[in-house]
């Protein structure tokens, strides 16, 4: 029983990381109907960012907000200065574009972090909390809480304000919110910020467990493409839901069969999904729902 | 009404998708207060036309201009702010999104007095079309096709347009339907909305129509009072007559 619970919690962890990085591919989904591959190097950003303000001798928690506010601005420019001019209002145009800015962001992380490991201390120190037979970190919580909090926010924003309405309108019909009033454009930049947003934030909240370096973003971002898929892509709540069910997956696959194959578990979701439920599992098909 | 400046004033515009050219020199007026409608066959270039006024096709040559002065670049989310709106061709709504929620996007662009033009407006639109109110909780998709057209209408007046264009508002509907929607134009006219409107549906917009136009391929061929185009024997064999075999 407290071996399942470990690898619950395990799993819960890692899956609200996902979940983040999830969230993020749909909500560039949602505003211009392509894949942003640079996803998983905005959480790459985000935990060296914070790392280096930290060495800077900023405070942790300065440090960690000014490496999400940066990374969102660093998104919102790769929207205006690559993204746009390249690719217009293109789909297939902004996923090749968002490739090879993935690349580039890599390099030039390289070339100004150096290709060492780095690791960020804990928000708070302390035991880990021992309950049930189960140990969770005090950065556990940490990692719930942020994913918990972001989501609420991210929700209020789209449901209870006039701007986040009209994001919603220009993810459901772009002409037609054009046509009311709405700057199109400026929606597509702000879900580029946005979603560089919650990848720095998951990669701030999870640099203390994991220790984080300039390539760490590939890898992060098949896992959190994996959990928008399995979600049903431009849906935040199931992808959401998705993140968190891959991160399960991923621990109970480690946990009762052979810690190999935990990395295997995206891949294989992957697969599956689209071959076999290409709109998703967890959501209606067909339905972008914002 | 010719001889004031003109609310919007097309002279010679060209304008088309990638190569293909689909407007060729339109010349086109409408005078503050009037209820112009362009009228033609399927493929016209109607719904072109309006397209290219507000600036969701390029504008290739000619000038447009709006309330006396020229739009060099006409984008729909400025223009909107100016007073032209438009209720698109297929409606275009925020299907998931509430009858509220459709209706309230209608006045984004009223930036900082959206509160009071919100106000202002919903009662001008509830009062127009009472179903709506009723609906206001309902997405827009579930309403039906007649409730989806006052919907658009009523989302492009939350903008308090000074000029409303209208692509095809009676296609798809029932004539009781129809009926609603063209009394509720003539209403918006004695309220002062200055409307252009197009449709496949010559007889019905020319009667309640100040003028009209006659597209064919791209080109105005005809234009005059709607009473003379409603009488004329070419539009009635043409147009009149090919409405009534299409039976739309």
């Amino acid at each position: 029983m407290s071996e399942f619970l470990q690898f619950l919690v395990a799993g819960l962890k890692n899956g609200s990381i996902y979940a983040l990085i999830a969230l993020g591919f749909t909500i560039v989904y949602a505003a211009t109907g392509a894949i942003n591959f640079a996803q998983g190097e905005f959480f790459m950003l985000g935990g060296m960012l914070c790392v280096s303000f930290t060495d800077l001798g900023m405070p942790l928690p300065v440090a960690a907000v000014a490496a999400i506010a940066a990374t969102a601005a660093i998104g919102a420019a790769f929207e205006l200065l690559a993204v746009r001019p390249i690719a217009g209002d293109s789909p297939l145009r902004i996923i090749m574009v968002t490739i090879g800015g993935a690349v580039v962001l890599r390099q030039l992380a390289l070339h100004f972090f150096g290709p060492d490991e780095r690791a960020l201390a804990p928000f708070t120190e302390g035991a880990s909390l021992k309950a049930f037979g189960v140990a969770v970190e005090l950065q556990t919580l940490w990692i719930w809480g942020l994913t918990a909090l972001a989501v609420v926010a991210l929700a209020l924003l789209y449901r209870k304000t006039a701007f986040g309405r009209a994001m919603r309108a220009t993810a459901i019909r772009r002409d037609a919110a054009r046509l009311v009033g709405i700057n199109a454009g400026m929606m597509v930049t702000v879900a580029f910020a946005l979603a560089a947003g919650l990848g720095a934030l998951a990669g701030v909240a999870v640099a203390p467990l994991t220790q984080t370096a300039f390539g760490v973003g590939a890898a992060i971002g098949v896992k959190g493409f994996a959990a928008a898929i399995l979600g049903g892509i431009g849906n935040p709540i199931t992808a959401v839901a998705g993140g968190l069910l891959l991160g399960l997956l991923e621990s109970f696959a480690a946990g009762y069969f052979d810690p190999a194959y935990k990395d295997g578990v995206a891949l294989v979701v992957l697969l599956v999904v689209l071959f076999v439920a290409p709109q998703g599992l967890l959501a209606k098909a067909g339905r972008v729902k914002v | 009404m010719s001889e004031a400046t003109p609310l919007l004033e097309l002279a010679s515009v060209r304008a088309g998708y990638g190569h293909a050219e689909v407007l060729h020199d339109i010349d086109l007026t409408v005078g503050e207060g009037e209820l112009v409608a362009v009228i033609g066959a399927n493929g016209a270039g109607k719904s072109t036309l309006l397209k290219t006024i507000v600036g969701l096709v390029p504008v290739r040559s000619g000038t447009i201009a709006y309330r006396g002065a020229r739009v060099a670049t006409p984008r729909p989310e400025r223009l909107v702010r100016k007073g032209l709106a438009l209720v698109p061709e297929g409606r275009l709504l925020f299907g998931p999104m509430t009858v509220r929620d459709n209706l309230e996007l209608g006045a984004y662009g009223a930036g900082r007095e959206r509160r009071a033009v919100t106000t202002r407006a919903l009662a001008r639109v509830n009062e127009l079309f009472p179903v709506l109110e009723e609906r206001a909780d309902q997405p827009a998709e579930t309403l039906s096709g007649g409730e989806q057209q006052m919907l658009a209408v009523g989302r492009a007046l939350m903008s308090e347009p000074r000029l409303l264009l209208l692509d095809e508002p009676s296609l798809g509907l029932a004539p009781l339907v129809i009926a609603e929607i063209f009394s509720a134009l003539d209403e918006l006219r004695a309220q002062g909305v200055t409307i252009l409107l197009v449709e496949q549906d010559a007889r019905l917009a020319l009667r309640h129509a100040d003028r009209g136009s006659v597209m064919r391929t791209g080109r105005v061929v005809l234009e005059g009072p709607a009473a003379d185009l409603l009488a004329d024997e070419s539009v009635r064999t043409i147009y009149l007559g090919a409405w009534h075999q299409e039976g739309s």
